[in-house]
């Protein structure tokens, strides 16, 4: 849903489209976290990294332009960034706190089987190159399509295709 | 492709983790217009450069009859006007090429209740006692007197230029404002503290009627204010910017000084022995910047340096650190832009913590890694001395009296300043002033933005004049 922002309508400034800020919070917020969720393979920092995508992007939310492409791509630039600054953080030795637990959805038995299989995905990609993890991530922890994932990696469409046909193949042959 | 073992694996964020971050977002401020102002003012200038350049062409070839109309010479001299056209017939469409004899009355700002005055402005007198009226020709301060302000144009919304340190604040009142279909949210501007200040002196009526800055004015500046007809300049305190480096309770006292700062956290510093040369940071350690004795990594866990906190730290304590060398004072002098930008640049090879904007998961972290250091806003590291401690920054502990007195160098006034008459004039502007001035005013508003509220008398406005400007 897209509305006219009243403030624009009011301001005489040139007229700018206000999204439903809700919305896309309500949509994006489980891709975001289940982006995270695969690209780390743990349940460690990840929400600290979404509400950190999710700050940067409302703080900078009157700088995204609509033409210049979805607010899905710009809110994974974001995470995308986030996460390689994470990543390049970590350090061996800097034991980093891990985000305090909060009740989850499903039973706790579901969880830990989540939960394991997400420890298992994390040292089967171990051995991927960081582009075959992301590809990863945004496919399968996103849900993104394959067109959406070709304009955020600069890939084509069949190349993502082909790619992450492979991929799966290969981890299915070692799950 | 069976991928189901993939596809299984996803699960829905927790909803106290989905409805806390909402309701974090929900009072984060959007902070930058910036790009959009700077692209207006891009397409502005190549606009009127393109107009510039077709008109220098075409006049070359036209009569200089012809361009003694765009002389600035008394009516009486330039040539006589065309003829107006005929006006519409009252039945018609009005004709929008028609142009009125008389200046268009203001009806949607003059139907306005009269704002109520910021403040009665008890130092008018002495403003003008402070002017002088008979100096040397060709001084500075030979140029004309300001003399009767121009005429506010009425505008549809207030017009703010704010600094990067008092964005934040400003776009926080205007969504506040545009969330009331009765009021007008202001237009804003983000330029550094120097710029706002010219654009905001350029003029009256049709320039900016507030300036957000994170110092104060100069005589200079409003000399300047003046001379461009801006004659009442008023002058009131938003609040203190505070922020402060902490660590665990349990550790050692910690002694920084700024240059010890910076050189712990700026991406680029002097070479050792050639403090002409700038390197890649590479030091990892804070003894090896003679900050403190023994092996202890250097590790900051901060905001984002684009939060208010963050950019708080840079200007106020990296970047004094780095005016402390000789060669940065050369540089500030031939290229202050580049400059400001090794002044401002902190390090991103994961030394400093980028740990966003949730404050309890930082102190957390600072808690359960010895030795690391935090940055906090001074309101949330006083409400928890009794589990961390602050550093003491050339040789000041931040507290309430050297915050107050001004000698803790992590701390800084931010000022509003606007245009007496556009206050009553502009529809907006003096809702704007008000909201911000309650804001600002009340005991832990904008607190997790680093800002304390200005005491009682700082809270008064002052009609500037020359006096309240010496030191």
């Amino acid at each position: 849903m897209i509305l006219e922002s009243a403030a624009d309508r009011s301001m005489g400034w040139p007229r700018s489209r206000e999204r439903d800020w809700d919305a896309l919070y309500a949509d994006q917020l489980p891709r975001i976290y289940n982006y995270f969720r695969f690209r780390l393979g743990s349940e460690a920092d990840v929400e600290e990294l979404t509400a950190r995508t999710f700050e940067r992007a409302w703080r900078g939310r009157e700088r995204y332009r609509q033409d210049l492409g979805a607010f899905s791509t710009w809110l994974f630039t974001i995470a995308h960034n986030v996460g390689m600054d994470h990543l390049r953080a970590q350090r061996p030795h800097v034991p980093l706190e891990a985000v305090p637990d909060l009740a989850s959805e499903g039973t706790p038995e579901k969880d830990a089987e989540r939960g394991s299989d997400l420890e298992r995905l994390a040292r089967l990609t171990a051995e991927l190159s960081e582009r075959d993890r992301e590809l990863i991530a945004l496919k399968y922890g996103a849900a993104l399509n394959n067109r959406a994932i070709a304009k955020l990696t600069g890939l084509t469409e069949s190349n993502v295709g082909t790619t992450l046909h492979r991929l799966v193949q290969r981890l299915r042959e070692r799950w | 492709m069976n991928d189901e073992f993939l596809n299984r694996m996803r699960k829905e964020p927790p909803p106290p983790f989905a409805g806390n971050l909402k309701s974090r977002l929900d009072h984060l401020p959007a902070t930058s217009r910036r790009s959009s102002a700077l692209r207006s003012t891009i397409v502005a200038l190549l606009i009127g450069g393109v107009a510039f350049a077709v008109t220098a062409v075409s006049v070359r070839g036209v009569p200089s009859s012809l361009l003694n109309l765009f002389n600035p010479e008394p009516p009486e001299a330039a040539a006589p006007a065309a003829p107006a056209p005929p006006p519409a017939a009252s039945d018609s469409v009005p004709d929008e090429r028609v142009i009125p004899d008389q200046e268009p009355s203001p009806p949607a700002v003059a139907q306005l209740p009269a704002p109520t005055p910021l403040a009665s402005p008890p130092m008018a007198e002495s403003t003008k006692s402070d002017r002088p009226t008979k100096l040397p020709p060709g001084s500075f301060e030979s140029m004309p007197i300001p003399g009767p302000m121009p005429r506010a144009i009425p505008r549809a919304a207030a017009h703010v230029v704010a600094s990067r340190a008092t964005l934040p604040f400003a776009a926080a009142i205007s969504d506040q404002l545009a969330r009331n279909p009765q009021s007008r949210p202001a237009k804003l501007e983000s330029l550094d503290d120097d710029r706002a200040l010219r654009s905001f002196c350029s003029g009256g009526g049709s320039f900016p009627d507030i300036a957000l800055t994170s110092r104060r004015i100069t005589v200079p500046e409003l000399q300047s204010c003046w001379r461009n007809g801006a004659n009442s300049v008023q002058e009131v305190q938003i609040g203190r910017q505070v922020v402060v480096l902490a660590q665990s309770i349990s550790s050692p006292e910690l002694k920084l000084s700024t240059r010890a700062i910076f050189l712990a956290l700026s991406r680029r510093i002097p070479q050792a022995g050639d403090a002409t040369r700038f390197i890649s940071n590479p030091a990892t350690m804070w003894q090896q910047i003679g900050a403190i004795p023994g092996y202890q990594q250097i590790q900051v866990f901060g905001p984002s340096v684009d939060s208010p906190v963050g950019n708080a730290l840079v200007e106020l304590l990296v970047d004094r650190g780095c005016r402390s060398f000789a060669p940065v004072q050369g540089l500030l002098r031939s290229d202050p832009e580049a400059a400001a930008s090794l002044c401002r640049s902190v390090r991103a090879d994961g030394l400093y913590v980028d740990s966003g904007e949730n404050l309890d998961i930082m102190a957390r972290k600072v808690q359960s890694s010895p030795g690391s250091v935090g940055v906090f806003p001074y309101f949330y590291f006083d409400a928890r001395r009794d589990s961390l401690t602050a550093a003491i920054v050339d040789d000041v502990a931040p507290s309430a009296e050297s915050i107050a007195n001004g000698t803790y160098p992590g701390a800084r006034v931010l000022y509003l300043y606007a245009k007496e008459s556009n206050l009553r004039s502009v529809a907006g502007a003096n809702e704007f002033v008000r909201l911000l001035r309650e804001t600002t005013s009340r005991r832990g508003a904008f607190a997790e933005m680093g800002l304390l509220a200005p005491l009682e008398f700082e809270r008064r406005v002052k009609l500037l004049t020359l006096q309240d400007l010496q030191p």
